[in-house]
């Protein structure tokens, strides 16, 4: 039986710009991204994966390694420039954040940073609506401890993203 | 009562639990039916659940577009195009690089072969090729005046002077013949081979008219053989020498004799010398295995062995009039040393002894020759050589002549002879 490729796009394409957008925390580049997971999947003559969403999701996940350490890098150097240009101190990027939406998802960035990466994952791969079984392959846990895992990380995000309301708050 | 696992509580929670474990999940349901505990526990994990799920969604693109899937394959295609350009652009790559590396290692093997050859070639003008360093010296003794007394065969006449000639002489001269290393061993079987092929073309078409003896046929017609069997035996050749006495008839007289060869005097007896001095070295490979006792006694001198190696094997000449010894023994490196060992009197004697005036006597002679000259300067070490990673020192120790071979570097060689006893 041949695989309907058009069909795995359309129900995981907005997923995958989703679970990318959480790891790059750039939109456009998370679409991008998204798109280039698929032509690789689509790029893959002969290869026919068991789960094609999962498989998607995997490829996603190394882009989006990829990106960040891309993304390093260039912050290193332009730290450099920065040093030698001898600038004024950089502004912090959450003061930046003027509308309500940004200054919202910059406080979920600072939560998630907060979980270890294997809570992390497992929780943006569930948000994403990959099953435990998925997860579990994705992540190399054992089945059993997904739960455990997901409990977890989700009390910690919601107890992390709580307590920077509360310092929001305060800041008035 | 078993209270439900907080993991269990959310596969429970997801739907995923049946699948997982379908008892347990059967087990949990019915306890949430009777557990208050459990229940609150439940719901709780389901509002963090969603207020995770809330928080999540703030964090996501606030508008996709989503692009049609033709896009997306338009965009494979276009890939694979590129790809399929790119990986037959590396096929191609690929492909020049095994030719121009093949080309070149053809080529550095021309230039290694032409190297070889001119070590035992002179030039057309009848000079001897240019050398440098250690080859400088290892040549030197052939292009020292003689000794008073030692006899040197001239290679050819002035008709006759040909490279081939003087290439035979040195193979000849060669002695004892060393073990090939393992990886020079194949070089050799196809120098040899390459040398009885020629050997066969130049006999076959320009064989004996310019000679005027008949002995040089018979000279031929053995150097062939010769070349024949060293390519069969390869030990047997140390360096690259085209068959000599097969070469020499089918050259012209163009090139004059190097100054150290006396011209034009008894050509027959010359000839048949030089044919018995070819045919010795297959005599010469022919060692027997004796005890060190009887080694010494025959020797008269006690064996030169290098302390802390085992000794591999204690051999006489079998062909060898006067008495040659050779210890073999095992390096570290799982190679061989090899001392061949052989009285040596002065110089002068040496010449007079009957072992020198025989053919085997030219690899005397020149033992004999690079005595008298170093002995002179009071040095002990009479030569030294490294070719094909084997090493080669020639020593006069209390009377003895060691040649040592191994496959060292040079200065490895000589600070191991300085512990041999």
């Amino acid at each position: 039986m041949s695989l309907d490729w058009a069909e795995v796009y359309r129900s995981t394409f907005l997923d995958l710009v989703r679970f990318l957008h959480r790891k790059v925390w750039d939109a456009d580049r998370a679409q991008e991204l998204a798109q280039e997971a698929f032509v690789r999947a689509l790029s893959q003559t002969g290869r026919r994966p068991d789960n094609p969403r999962a498989w998607l999701f995997r490829v996603a996940a190394n882009l989006a390694k990829d990106e960040a350490r891309l993304v390093i890098r260039r912050k290193k150097h332009l730290a450099l420039l920065k040093v030698e240009a001898e600038t004024e101190p950089a502004v912090e990027p959450e003061l930046l954040q003027t509308d309500e939406r940004a200054a919202r998802e910059e406080a979920v960035r600072q939560a998630l940073a907060q979980l270890g990466e294997r809570d992390r994952e497992a929780l943006l791969l569930w948000d994403a609506g990959l099953s435990y079984r998925e997860i579990a392959e994705h992540t190399g846990l054992a089945l059993g401890a997904i739960g455990t895992t997901l409990a977890r990380a989700r009390a910690r995000l919601v107890e992390a993203y709580s307590a920077l309301e509360a310092k929001h708050a305060a800041r008035g | 009562m078993l209270h439900v696992a907080d993991g269990n509580l959310h596969a429970y929670l997801d739907g995923e639990l049946r699948s997982l474990d379908a008892v347990e999940h059967a087990r949990v349901e019915a306890h949430l039916a009777e557990c208050d505990d459990c229940r609150a526990r439940f719901d709780a994990a389901a509002r963090v659940r969603d207020r995770a799920r809330f928080i999540l969604s703030g964090a996501g693109p606030a508008h996709v577009d989503v692009p049609p899937f033709e896009q997306v394959a338009a965009g494979v295609s276009i890939k694979r195009a590129w790809w399929s350009d790119y990986t037959r652009l590396r096929t191609v790559a690929w492909a020049a690089s095994v030719v121009l590396a093949l080309a070149v290692g053809w080529q550095a093997r021309e230039l290694w072969l032409r190297s070889v050859e001119r070590e035992t070639f002179i030039d057309e003008s009848g000079a001897p090729v240019p050398r440098t360093g250690a080859e400088q010296e290892e040549q030197q003794p052939e292009r020292l005046a003689i000794p008073p007394g030692i006899h040197v065969p001239p290679a050819e006449d002035a008709g006759a002077a040909s490279t081939g000639t003087v290439a035979a002489d040195r193979a000849a001269r060669q002695s004892p013949p060393p073990r090939p290393t393992a990886g020079a061993a194949p070089r050799r079987q196809e120098i040899a081979a390459e040398l009885s092929e020629e050997a066969a073309a130049k006999g076959a078409g320009a064989a004996g008219p310019q000679r005027e003896d008949v002995v040089a046929e018979g000279a031929q017609v053995r150097a062939r053989e010769e070349a024949a069997r060293v390519a069969a035996a390869p030990a047997v050749i140390m360096e690259a020498a085209p068959p000599p006495a097969a070469a020499a008839p089918a050259q012209p007289p163009a090139v004059p004799a190097p100054a150290f060869v006396a011209a034009g005097e008894r050509k027959a007896e010359l000839a048949e010398e030089e044919a018995v001095a070819l045919a010795k070295p297959a005599e010469k490979t022919a060692w027997a295995p004796v005890e060190r006792r009887e080694a010494e006694r025959r020797l008269g001198a006690p064996l030169v062995t290098v302390e802390g190696l085992p000794v591999f094997s204690i051999e006489l000449s079998a062909a060898s009039r006067e008495p040659v010894a050779r210890v073999t023994q095992r390096l570290a490196s799982g190679g061989l040393l090899e001392l061949v060992q052989e009285r040596a009197p002065t110089p002068t004697a040496v010449v007079e002894t009957p072992a020198v005036k025989q053919a085997e006597g030219a690899a005397a002679r020149r033992l004999a020759v690079e005595a008298h000259r170093t002995e002179a300067a009071g040095a002990r070490e009479l030569d030294a050589s490294f070719t094909t990673g084997t090493a080669r020192l020639l020593l006069r120790r209390d009377g003895s002549l060691i040649t040592a071979t191994a496959p060292l570097p040079l200065d490895s060689l000589r600070a191991l002879l300085k512990a041999a006893q």
